[in-house]
């Protein structure tokens, strides 16, 4: 009942005001009419019982606080009086809006990138109790790797840890048929697959049991992207054949946009699995299962490590020493990296909205301090104590709205940035949006801002004494005590961007150093493509004919320097490795297995990437067959034979295949990523084995893209159906590598050079505020015969006292801080002298600057005009 | 301005507005500082400053319900009255105060 009057109450707030008035007034009323009946004269009475009954505005407010509707009219109140106030002041309001929209902007933004990316939950059933399975291999120094397919069938007949497992495998096809022949990327996956993780397709339904039975895998799945582009989106579709790869097959559904780990799969196909063709040293296949209800992930590992031991006793020739480590799902899809560069960026953010709400606060203080006469009044006219701080607290949380609706613009073009520059790498990035919890959270920051920059003013003006600020309207009852606070938060602020500018000149540093690494060939005007020859269509000898008669094709081209092929390039995402070790240092004699990169080349691709030839000899174009020819690469040679001999000639194996012997040993070369060091490689010869795709390497004496029509039609003229995709430089492939690092020094940069901004803006303010403040303090010097520029001085170093505190506690931080985002550091250390000198150099010259602007204002100060104000 | 020794003890004022309306049935409040006032003998005296806030607060809490009513003298004034859910109110009240007061002064006489 009482709830519902109040709820009523709300809906008529005028009529609440008006009957607490009409009681207050009847009830003095009565008193007058008892002090007339006591003998006094009206006019004496109603006095009287006025005095008598006091404050009636701070009962009214009090008996009005007893009601909603009373409290949400005194808030519209206070809150049309705070805009009217801001209205006043449009810089300072400008300048609080825009401070505060950057700061909730920025974290709003990363927010949003952290939730979509890592902390939302995978679009699984229960995606909690979904891992990811590698194989590792402690002797051969393999800590992650696919599964042997195998393997994987033991472990589904033989494993009690799951309740289902899958595989699956990336892969690519060729669209052809009705329409433009399309290269799409491809993922084939066990039937279970969609079951098992619990995506529901949107349309149609996923793959049924036995559908990944060798010969029924006659059907296929689209994704949502690509049914609508390529299909404009038509639901008959369903039941129909395409041809994919040159074969019919039915598609049977469209999976939905986001399955958790990849964005970018456009068909998905079933995994055939054909056990008696395995071989269970043959590793290739990638595993996730679903754990049983009740049993914990270390259970489960442990189950499955008993069962990888007896499975190494059963096959020692092809099995040996390989067992499974299983991660949860989403740790694998977002790596470590990922979660530290996300981790920095919104500790970066936070940083910067703490500067944010101090600058804010500093703001708010000065302004205060010249209203400090408005408050007396208002204290001297009845206004409450707290009264009082609940309006300026209104007043910040009003500013904070403002803020924060700006800082959601800032937001969204900040994502809309952010999602056109995120590297290619980064899972779920494509899904970001500003969605409900963002905008909570957001909303959240907005009023937790407003709370914290309004205590400091709302402190100050609790203490603010009535009389002495009536007396003086002048002076400031904040006083010097108020200038502490002040210069106590500036440096606060200055420990803040001392933090954040060494942040970014420490990722900066090691961006600088990425793009100076030796990479151990020249990626300058160098074109990349690919190309993936059908089987159906062509044998071993026909595909090896084709790639032989394309590289001469190539060579001939004007422009081109050097051309040839190869199974991957550097920087081209992918890995083949196998282990191999050297024949006359073989393990039964204590030499080492060395688990290697492979990558299938011909002599122009050493060529046409520039890496050197160190020893021996590079294939020739007509390489006897029935020879076995390998080519090391440096670090590999060394570590087969670590005493030095001279590899050529000698004869090393290859996982299960027939010995080959050395001809030649070529320079190190990074392959997968620009900070980690060069892998150990191997170069086997096109005649040993062709790759599907195979990449053409082109070294052009111009810029390489404008080779790209050239290369199609030297295709096309060797087969008309073949396309070439991935058509992409070299650098450009780098580049890509290096966008991460890029990104994240570009973030964090621009954080860094906000919060210098603010910093320099905060210490500015105080400084023009204490000089406004010592006006006459500085004419009496002045008077006394102290030069203008040894006033300014004196005042510059007041400032650079403290930025130099702010500045210390920053560096200190910063090298605390510096430990955490170590992962994201390359060839820098934390604490790097070299850069925490030039982060103090370049943040006491930002601090000189912002020091002397405002303390030149002393020289214009007229001694004789300011003490007469006094 | 000194503090007066006849101020309401925080918390009591409920307990007497609540009896002082179980005992005279229904008052404006005007009656009801005049009534507390007279009734303790002239030792208690109602801050207005407290009373209408107190008695608002009441009526959210439904302990007692008011109502625009007539004075003899012809006036608009507002009249409480206690509810059941104030009757109970009042009950607990005036146990726990029974009890505070025997505890005070048990303790101040043995301690």
């Amino acid at each position: 009942m009482a709830q519902w009057h109040r709820l009523v109450n709300v809906f008529r707030r005028g009529r609440v005001s008006q009957a607490i008035d009409d009681e207050l007034r009847f009830h003095i009323e009565e008193r007058v009419d008892e002090l007339m009946a006591e003998g006094l004269g009206e006019s004496d009475a109603r006095n009287v019982a006025a005095r008598q009954f006091g404050n009636a505005t701070l009962y009214r407010e009090r008996t009005r606080h007893m009601n909603i509707p009373g409290m949400i009219e005194d808030l519209i109140d206070d809150a049309s009086y705070a805009v009217r106030s801001l209205r006043r002041t449009p810089a300072f309001t400008a300048a609080a809006i825009l401070t505060l929209a950057f700061g909730i902007g920025a974290t709003t933004a990363i927010y949003s990138l952290m939730r979509s990316v890592w902390l939302r939950p995978l679009p699984f059933k229960e995606p909690g109790r979904v891992v990811r399975i590698w194989e590792t291999n402690r002797p051969l120094g393999i800590t992650r790797f696919s599964a042997s397919v195998l393997n994987y069938l033991s472990w589904c007949e033989r494993s009690s840890g799951f309740q289902s497992l899958v595989a699956f495998q990336p892969r690519s096809a060729n669209l052809d048929g009705q329409g433009d022949p399309e290269r799409v990327a491809s993922l084939a996956v066990t039937a279970r697959f969609f079951d098992t993780l619990g995506i529901r397709p949107i349309l149609g339904r996923s793959f049924a049991a036995g559908e990944d039975q060798p010969g029924r895998g006659r059907v296929v799945m689209l994704s949502d992207r690509l049914w609508r582009l390529r299909y404009g989106g038509d639901p008959s579709l369903i039941g129909r054949a395409i041809q994919v790869n040159g074969e019919s097959r039915t598609v049977i559904g469209i999976a939905p946009l986001g399955i958790g780990f990849t964005a970018d799969r456009d068909i998905f196909e079933p995994l055939t699995l054909d056990p008696p063709h395995e071989s269970r040293g043959n590793h290739m296949i990638e595993v996730l299962a679903r754990l049983k209800p009740g049993i914990a992930m270390s259970q489960a590992e442990a189950d499955l490590n008993r069962l990888a031991a007896q499975l190494d006793r059963e096959f020692p020739s092809s099995n040996r020493d390989w067992r499974a480590r299983m991660v949860p799902a989403l740790d694998w899809i977002v790596d470590r990296e990922t979660r530290t560069a996300l981790t920095v960026l919104m500790a970066t953010a936070g940083l910067l909205l703490a500067m944010a709400c101090i600058n804010v606060a500093n703001l708010l203080l000065a302004r205060a301090s010249s209203r400090v006469q408005e408050f007396g009044v208002r204290r001297a006219l009845g206004a409450g104590g707290l009264r009082m701080v609940r309006q300026l607290i209104t007043e910040s949380t009003v500013l904070a709205c403002l803020g924060g609706a700006a800082g959601l613009v800032v937001a969204l073009a900040g994502l809309k940035g952010m999602r056109a520059i995120l590297p290619q790498g980064v899972p779920r990035a494509a899904e970001i949006s500003l969605d409900l919890p963002v905008l909570a959270v957001a909303a959240g920051l907005t009023l937790i801002t407003g709370l914290l920059f309004g205590l400091a003013p709302a402190w100050s003006a609790m203490r603010a004494d009535v009389h002495a600020s009536l007396q003086d309207g002048r002076r400031t009852t904040a006083g010097s005590g108020g200038l502490r606070l002040r210069q106590t938060l500036v440096a606060g602020e200055f420990a803040l961007a001392t933090v954040l500018v060494t942040g970014a000149g420490l990722l900066l540093a090691s961006f600088v150093r990425i793009q100076s690494v030796h990479m151990g060939f020249d990626p300058r005007n160098v074109l990349t493509a690919r190309i993936s020859l059908p089987e159906s269509g062509y044998t071993m000898a026909k595909a090896a004919g084709f790639y032989r008669d394309l590289e001469a094709e190539l060579r001939a081209l004007p422009s081109v320097q050097a051309a040839g092929i190869s199974s991957d390039v550097p920087f081209g995402g992918a890995d083949t490795q196998n282990s191999v070790f050297a024949l006359d240092n073989a393990p039964k004699d204590g030499g080492p297995t060395v688990q290697a990169s492979w990558r299938v080349a011909t002599r122009g691709y050493f060529e046409a990437l520039h890496i050197p030839l160190l020893r021996g000899r590079l294939y020739w174009d007509n390489e006897p067959a029935n020879e076995s020819p390998i080519v090391l690469g440096e670090s590999l040679a060394r570590r087969l034979w670590p005493d030095g001999r001279d590899p050529i000639g000698r004869t090393v194996r290859m996982g299960p295949n027939r010995p080959m012997t050395v001809i030649g040993v070529v320079g190190d070369v990074r392959q997968l990523d620009l900070t980690a060091n060069p892998a150990p490689t191997m170069y086997p010869p096109t005649s040993w084995l062709l790759w599907d795709p195979m990449v053409v390497v082109i070294h052009s004496t111009g810029d390489p893209l404008h080779l790209a029509s050239a290369v199609r039609h030297a295709v096309t003229t060797l087969d008309s159906q073949q396309p070439i995709f991935d058509v992409q430089t070299m650098d450009d492939l780098i580049e890509a590598n290096s966008s991460r690092h890029r990104l994240n020094a570009f973030l964090v940069g621009s954080f860094a050079l906000l919060a210098l901004t603010l910093g320099v803006i905060g210490i500015a303010g105080v400084i023009a505020y204490s000089v406004i403040q010592r006006t006459q303090e500085m004419a009496v010097r002045l008077a006394l015969g102290a030069t203008p520029g040894r006033v300014i001085r004196a005042v510059t170093a007041s400032g650079l006292r403290i930025c130099a505190a702010g500045l210390v506690a920053g560096l200190i931080g910063a090298y605390l801080l510096g430990g955490a985002m170590a992962g994201l550091l390359f060839q820098v250390r934390p604490g790097d002298p070299a850069i925490l000198g030039s982060v103090a150099a370049a943040l006491l010259t930002a601090a000189l600057v912002a020091s002397w602007l405002p303390a030149r204002r002393i020289s214009r100060i007229d001694p004789a005009t300011a003490l007469r104000k006094e | 301005m000194s503090k007066r020794n006849n101020d309401i003890l925080q918390g009591t004022l409920s307990l007497l507005v609540l009896r002082a309306l179980e005992a005279r049935g229904t008052m404006h409040g005007y009656a009801l500082t005049s009534h507390i006032h007279k009734a303790s003998a002239e030792l208690l005296r109602v801050e207005e400053g407290s009373l209408y806030p107190a008695l608002h607060r009441m009526e959210q809490e439904g302990w007692v319900r008011a109502e625009w009513g007539e004075t003899e003298k012809g006036r608009q004034a507002r009249f409480y009255s206690l509810t059941p859910k104030g009757g109970k109110q009042l009950a607990i009240e005036r146990e726990s105060w029974e009890r505070l007061t025997k505890g005070v002064s048990r303790a101040l006489r043995f301690a």
